[in-house]
């Protein structure tokens, strides 16, 4: 093999775009950042940039909700740092701080949707690069918001395009991929209908039943006609996986750039459709997108750029409801084939009347019952002015606004019963009344949701040489925030016509509700770099925010940050121009931020009590909130240290950093007593420590003067947190609530899940009753952390001449998710754990009973019933424990391959540059064998900071791909 | 794109001046709720917070726990309460609902009142803070009392010993009654009580603090016995014939504001729900209704099964609390649900009834044990306790002479035969009889009465008197509990036990008891 080693020195001078849209020197950086570039995030084609990340950045945290259309993705930086709000770093594109809201339509488990988040309207092929500034100290300069950390997005404008000359390149961008269902839960095939081991009951939703013996039973009760179907007693084994469709994505791009050296520009159109995995889940966003950048005058040039999207969404629910669709799903028993249920109206056993189920609804129907379409229009803007009058003075005046209006419709059809009996056959129900459901008046409710979004800066940028020796760079500035979000919603809770989805179709009185929250922000700022021979720098920042949100005496807060970088390769003699130390650094930086409070947090209140008015009759309530006039600013302080290397012309390469932040008087609504009066009261709270170590590195193995390359990454972050202090006093705090809820424990990591528990004795076995059923501990336990404790990524790129195969790997490790999927399933017995035990009596391995006298002895006594008291009457239903999974996983995330075709080729034919490539996503996932249910990355309540819990959530989709990109 | 540069420059001026430019930031007052309202808009809530706990949450506690009602079969949804295996979460509301619902609002109002000199508001306000504190003590024993209900300035308020905040509950019915002036400015329509009748919130007030002395009757019967003697020297009157405490703020058929326990067992489209479903009729109850031939009152307080003759008892059938589920028998299309009287259909505007605090025929049964005890002259303990008797076939739709042919029975007529309560309880075939004079046990007999007469109206305080008496006798461990013991409180709610380090440790559903129930 013909191994050169040629010196790639790209690296070392890149230029890295951080706060406040400040291009810097990377090796001027104190504190630790990542850049992906382009191709890194559409190489997997996921339509959100977010989840495109996975696996590729340290540090960095990124679970998606859920398998479903349009889905959200939350991200977290070096762990989660406050009691409120959802932790997730702001999001800045060219310059201004955009919404990454994702407002759930329901605070409960029923009827969840996953609405996706904002920052997933961005259309990928829009991106230059990403970069991503970790630590509150690569944020000092966005002030408060910044405190978890900052993601900054780049788009693509037309100055390339224009540096080449090129007055109008077109480029196209198709792709396709469909998606599968990754992991199913595990069924048993052995037990049908039924509840006593026994008796088979056609219209039972539970398999407690007895064994499958293929012979032919009555299912379900007689159709409206008094016809009855019978099926064979055996399993459908594949029930449920028949169940879901092949999703589909084709996102469509075109964008159209060029210009001169006066002026260039960048256009583009995206369109993604989506349909989702289950039936009629449809997403659709478009997206236009116009940069303009024009150099006015030798001194004055201006940038500006408009982008609008339209976001369709029209699926179902998820969730633990009736309307839930995986609800339906898994309550259908298992000798149910239930795609021959698909016509809900022509098929008289598919109907609300023939459907087997005497309790629960069939999912194709509940499909098209239960549905919630979203509407989003959003326009993001911004203007650009840069002014140097001196080629060592500019100032830059930027005006940006992100307004987003989603208009929502959630409905839930009719549904009316026929109240029937059964004949009078001989059977057990003869001349019973036939099961069903309660019949539902329907529901239809209308959402509006107002987001502006206005950011204006303006700063002063001096740059000079004060000595060959001594560089100075001096930023000040000043910047102005402002956020309306305004929700009015409308509900019939009962509909007369059905069918029929308007608020005048209605029984009884609507129930509105009419919220407008705002908030304003300034902050100047100013930040002093100082180099000395190009490898020493230092840097330090210092800004002053005020806040709406706080009280005239407590709204101003000042905020420092400071951080040293030197590059000693070029510092110190013996090691220039080194063949095998090419390039060294070492950083270390402190920061603090300062954090306000949410808007209306001052004053109490009396809202309007719960069901009044009852027509004319009003009444209103002492808020339930406590709220604070006293709030002062949250604190997070960050130290950071990490020491950055390229070996062997960098062939090698790689960095560490070791960071601890501390946060303080954390501005919480912490659930007090209800016997104060409130259940919840506004405070300055509690201290959280963050702690972590986050490494990558990068190793180019084979680079070949033929054009062979490979390049092999990795990246390992370690994520510690602990709650060292609440309140006086209080040494829990939920987040939610439920059994489990995630918590916050003085003590523990940061947050953990607490929940009802096995009662055990000392040595960890199970204490059982006389009975031998288990003990529930009569005080709730910690399940286990909400976070990873480990987060590994793992990549390889093989590049030979055109064909580029990447492959990206990442792991998380030390979380548990509570699985509302393995307690409904042990509800239904179609689990596989419920027939681990043939159904019969048993002794619970490894249990102990107690002795009068406080001893534990071996337990020998068998539970009675091994069905359906045992699954869940005893554990599954009662003690959460039991639902508990390892949340670790190992997923091969993405592979693609594509293929540039070579220029000869393309010489004679109208475009430029030509690829085609595959993708595939989540190709692989590998969990402990304790999961048997899902993958660990659901989360039932979307991005916020209530994590680590599903309930019957959509499933996550591998996606397999192919795309095309041109440019003429 | 052609924004001269010095407009641009005054923008940028005008952020740094902006900095120290309050109106800029002054826009944080609250647009979505009003910061001040006046204390009679908080009334109608402060009362309608304990009729959902009354009517609602306890009632259904109370009614399974005492045999009147139990879960059927092939439903799941009392499986904490019949397996005696409630969490700190499952009845946490109760303490919700009070603490932070009623208490605070009723709390505001005092103060205002005070404030004003409006002396009915204020008297209201102290009547329902003692009927609050009481259903808290009876839940759970010792709580927060003087600590309680001041916000940020003592978040960890202090638990305080139960007979202390009975002896309060006194306190607060005694100024509650001084300060009822029938003829000073009442709050009409906005007391969803009594719609401003103060010579009505008086007698409930007397009838109260007759409840709270004999709930002592046998932990503290001297403080019983002075209490009651001090109101006969003092001649208080008792809520009467036809004075039930029916709260009804306008209950309609929308949702969030039916009747809570209509909104229970039917949805807006006036469908049976599936808790409804879930919701059967106990053996021990309906049994005993049959075997006194109280057949009237019996097809009120249940329903028929459904599909059958509504005529005959006979097709009134229950379950006993945590019968086997695998046993078809007790399928709920194969039992009967709370009757029209406890919840009425959808067709006759159930969802518009009121939720009774306490029903007038209680009033009647007080008055017969204090008489009965000695402690209470004026009517004997047989005429009081046959009053109650008639209030309650009056309350059910019947007439008093239906009553008076029940009351004659001095022998069990008719035999049931599963009558056998289960799990080692007896029936006192004495105490079957209704006639007074048969009656060996007196108190037994008032407390029978009473328990009949609140079957499905108000199942907590039902409860409250099987653990202060043992009366019903009949009354069994269910079958499904996790251990052989009755249940003699609920425990500290999850949200208490979190957040509140005094909250008293090692409480479970079976220790300690309340300090009245010394049984």
């Amino acid at each position: 093999m013909d191994v050169t080693l040629g010196a790639d020195t790209k690296q070392l001078s890149e230029i890295v775009v951080t706060a406040v849209g400040i291009e810097r020197q990377e090796k001027a950086l104190a504190y630790s950042t990542d850049v992906i570039s382009s191709r890194s995030l559409t190489q997997g084609r996921d339509t959100n940039p977010i989840a495109a990340l996975q696996g590729k950045v340290a540090g960095v945290n990124i679970g998606k909700s859920s398998g479903g259309v349009n889905s959200s993705t939350r991200i977290t930086l070096r762990g989660t740092r406050s009691f409120q709000g959802e932790n997730q770093p702001l999001f800045v594109v060219d310059g201004i701080i955009i919404d990454n809201t994702s407002i759930q339509p329901s605070t409960g488990s029923t009827n969840q949707v996953d609405v996706g988040n904002r920052v997933g309207d961005i259309n990928p092929d829009d991106i230059e690069s990403i970069t991503v500034l970790k630590g509150p100290s690569a944020a000092a300069l966005y002030g408060s918001a910044g405190g978890n950390g900052a993601i900054i997005i780049t788009t693509k404008t037309g100055r390339d395009a224009a540096a080449q000359g090129r007055k109008a390149a077109v480029t196209f961008n198709s792709s396709f991929t469909a998606e599968t269902v990754l992991k199913l839960p595990d069924f048993q095939n052995e037990f049908g209908s039924g509840y006593d081991l026994e008796t088979y009951v056609p219209f039972e939703n539970t398999n407690y039943g007895p064994r499958f013996d293929g012979k032919p039973v009555q299912l379900g009760p007689p159709a409206i006609d008094g016809s009855v179907q019978t099926i064979p007693y055996s399993a459908v084994r594949d029930n449920v996986k028949n169940f879901f469709n092949t999703g589909t994505t084709f996102q469509n791009s075109v964008a159209l750039q060029g210009g001169n050296e006066k002026a260039n520009y960048y256009l583009s159109f995206s369109d993604a459709t989506q349909k989702g995995i289950i039936p009629d889940d449809k997403f659709r966003r478009n997206t236009l997108k116009l940069t303009a950048g024009s150099q006015l005058t030798q001194k004055l040039s201006a940038t500006t750029s408009i982008s609008y999207n339209h976001n369709k969404t029209d699926v179902t629910f998820q969730g633990s409801g009736n309307g839930s669709v995986l609800n339906n799903v898994l309550n259908t028993s298992r000798q149910v084939d239930l795609e021959n249920y698909k016509d809900f109206i022509n098929n008289k056993f598919a109907t609300l009347d023939g459907w087997f189920s005497g309790y629960y609804d069939n999912p194709y129907r509940s499909i098209a019952d239960n549905r919630y379409v979203s509407n989003l229009d959003r326009v993001l803007g911004n203007a650009t002015l840069n002014y140097a009058p001196l080629d060592w003075l500019s100032f830059t005046y930027r005006a940006g606004a992100d307004i987003s209006f989603d208009r929502r419709k959630e409905r839930n059809a009719i549904r009316t019963y026929t109240s029937r009996r059964w004949p009078n056959d001989g059977s057990d129900y003869a001349g019973q009344a036939i099961d069903r459901p309660a019949n539902n008046p329907g529901r239809l409710a209308e959402t509006d949701i107002f987001i502006s979004n206005i950011t204006t800066d303006l700063l002063a940028t001096v740059k000079r040489d004060v000595t060959p020796d001594i560089n100075v760079t001096f930023i000040a500035g000043g910047n102005i925030f402002a956020r309306t979000i305004q929700q009015t919603s409308q509900t019939a809770n009962a509909l007369s016509i059905p069918g029929y989805y308007n608020l005048a179709n209605r029984v009884g009185e609507i129930t509105p509700s009419d919220d407008v929250n705002r908030r304003r922000r300034v902050g100047i700022y100013g930040d002093l770099t100082l180099g000395f021979r190009n490898y020493l720098f230092l840097n330090a920042t210092a800004r002053n925010d005020w806040s709406s949100t706080l009280s005239p005496d407590a709204r101003s807060y000042f905020y420092p940050s400071v951080g040293l970088s030197y590059v000693f390769t070029e510092s110190i003699a013996p090691l220039k121009d080194n063949k095998i130390l090419t390039y060294g650094k070492i950083r270390a930086s402190y920061a603090k931020v300062g954090n306000d409070a949410t808007a209306y947090q001052l004053i109490n209140t009396f809202p309007a009590a719960t069901g009044f008015p009852y027509g004319s009759l009003p009444s209103f309530t002492v808020s339930n909130l406590s709220r604070n006039p006293n709030l002062k600013p949250e604190q997070v302080k960050t130290y950071e240290a990490g020491l950055e290397f390229g070996l062997l012309n960098d062939r090698i390469g790689g960095e560490v950093t070791y960071y601890k932040t501390t946060s303080s008087d954390l501005i919480t609504q912490i659930s007090v007593p209800y016997s104060t009066g409130f259940t919840q009261a506004v405070l300055n709270v509690g201290k959280v420590e963050n702690k972590g170590l986050e490494s990558s590195l990068r190793f180019t193995p084979v680079r070949t003067s033929s054009g062979l390359r490979i390049d092999v990454g990795a990246n390992f972050s370690f994520i510690d947190s602990k709650v060292l202090e609440l309140f006086p006093n209080v040494s829990q705090l939920d987040l939610g609530s439920g059994d489990p809820v995630p918590s916050a424990i003085v003590g523990q990591p940061f947050p953990v899940l607490k929940g009802s528990a096995y009662l055990r004795d000392p040595q960890g076995r199970i204490v059982v009753d006389a009975s031998g059923y288990p003990r529930k501990d009569p005080t709730l336990q910690i399940l286990g952390r909400v976070n990873p404790k480990y987060i590994i990524g793992g990549n390889l790129t093989v590049a030979y001449k055109g064909v580029r195969l990447a492959a990206v790997v990442d792991a998380r490790k030390g979380a548990v998710l509570w699985s509302g999927t393995r307690s409904t399933l042990a509800f239904t017995g179609s689990s596989l754990e419920t027939a681990s035990n043939g159904r019969e009596s048993f002794v619970i391995p490894n249990t102990v009973v107690q002795n009068s006298d406080g001893s534990y002895s071996p337990n020998t006594k068998a539970v009675a019933d091994g069905g359906f008291e045992y699954w869940y009457n005893r554990t599954h239903g009662v003690i959460q424990e039991s639902n508990i999974i390892k949340a670790d996983y190992l997923k091969l995330r993405e592979v693609s391959l594509t293929y540039d075709l070579p220029k000869a080729l393309l010489e004679k034919s109208p475009f430029g540059r030509a690829s085609i490539g595959f993708s595939g996503r989540n190709l692989l996932l590998f969990v402990p064998s304790d999961n048997k249910f899902i993958d660990p990355e659901a989360s039932l309540f979307g991005t916020n900071n209530s994590q680590g819990r599903e309930y019957n959530n959509i499933p996550s989709t591998r996606s397999y791909g192919a795309n095309l990109s041109v440019t003429f | 794109m052609n924004i001269p540069f010095k407009k641009a420059a005054l923008l940028g001026g005008a952020i740094l001046a902006l900095g120290s430019c309050d109106d800029f930031l002054d826009v944080n007052q609250n647009p979505n709720d009003p910061t001040e309202v006046p204390s009679s808009f908080a009334l109608p809530n402060a009362i309608n917070r304990p009729a959902v706990v009354s009517g609602n949450t306890l009632n259904v506690l109370g009614n399974l726990w005492v045999g009147n009602w139990a879960q059927a079969g092939d439903y799941l949804f009392y499986l904490p309460e019949q397996q005696y295996n409630l969490t700190p979460l499952t009845y946490e509301s109760v303490w919700t609902e009070m603490y932070a619902g009623s208490l605070p609002d009723l709390a505001y109002i005092e103060r205002q009142a005070r404030a004003s000199g409006d002396k009915n508001t204020l008297a209201i306000a102290r009547i329902m803070q003692a009927y609050d504190y009481q259903i808290l003590v009876d839940a759970f024993g010792d709580v927060p009392f003087g600590e309680s209900l001041q916000g940020t300035s003592n978040l960890t308020p202090n638990y305080e010993k139960a007979e202390v905040i009975y002896d309060n509950l006194i306190t607060m019915l005694n100024e509650g009654l001084a300060s009822i002036d029938v003829n000073a400015t009442n709050p009409g329509t906005n007391d969803i009580l009594f719609k401003g009748d103060m010579a009505k919130w008086r007698r409930f007030a007397n009838t109260l603090k007759l409840r709270v002395y004999l709930r002592q009757a046998q932990a503290r019967p001297t403080v019983a016995q002075q209490g009651i003697q001090a109101m006969a020297t003092a001649g208080a009157t008792f809520l009467g014939a036809n004075e039930n405490a029916a709260v009804n703020p306008g209950y309609l058929n929308t949702s969030g504001k039916q009747n809570p326990l209509y909104a229970l067992f039917y949805n807006t489209a006036g469908a049976e729900t599936s808790n409804r479903k879930a919701t059967r009729a106990n053996t021990l109850g309906l049994d005993y209704l049959k075997a006194t031939n109280d057949t009237l009152r019996l097809k009120r307080i249940y329903s028929v099964v459904s599909g059958r003759n509504a005529n005959s008892y006979r097709n009134y059938q229950g379950l006993y609390s945590g019968a086997p589920s695998s046993n078809p028998i007790y399928n709920s299309t194969r039992l009967s649900a709370p009757g029209a009287s406890v919840v009425d259909a959808p067709t006759n505007n159930g969802f518009a009834k009121p939720v009774y605090l306490m029903l007038a025929s209680e009033s009647f049964f007080l008055q017969a044990e204090a008489a009965q005890r000695g402690w209470l002259t004026g009517a004997s303990a047989q005429t009081q306790y046959e009053n109650g008797i008639k209030e309650s076939f009056r309350f059910l739709g019947f007439t008093d002479a239906q009553a008076q042919t029940y009351y004659a029975q001095t022998t069990a007529a008719t035999t049931v035969a599963d009558l056998t309560a289960p799990n080692g309880a007896t029936f006192d075939p004495k105490a079957i009889a209704p006639n007074w004079t048969a009656a060996q046990d007196k108190i037994e007999a008032i407390i029978t009465q009473k328990w009949i007469a609140n079957n499905g109206f108000n199942g907590f305080e039902a409860w409250s008197e099987f653990r202060r008496t043992g009366f019903p006798k009949g009354n069994y461990i269910s079958l499904n509990a996790t251990q052989q013991q009755f249940p003699v409180r609920i425990p500290y709610p999850q949200n208490e036990l979190s957040n509140n380090p005094n909250t008293p440790k090692g409480v479970t559903i079976f220790t300690p008891k309340i300090f009245w129930d010394v049984n």
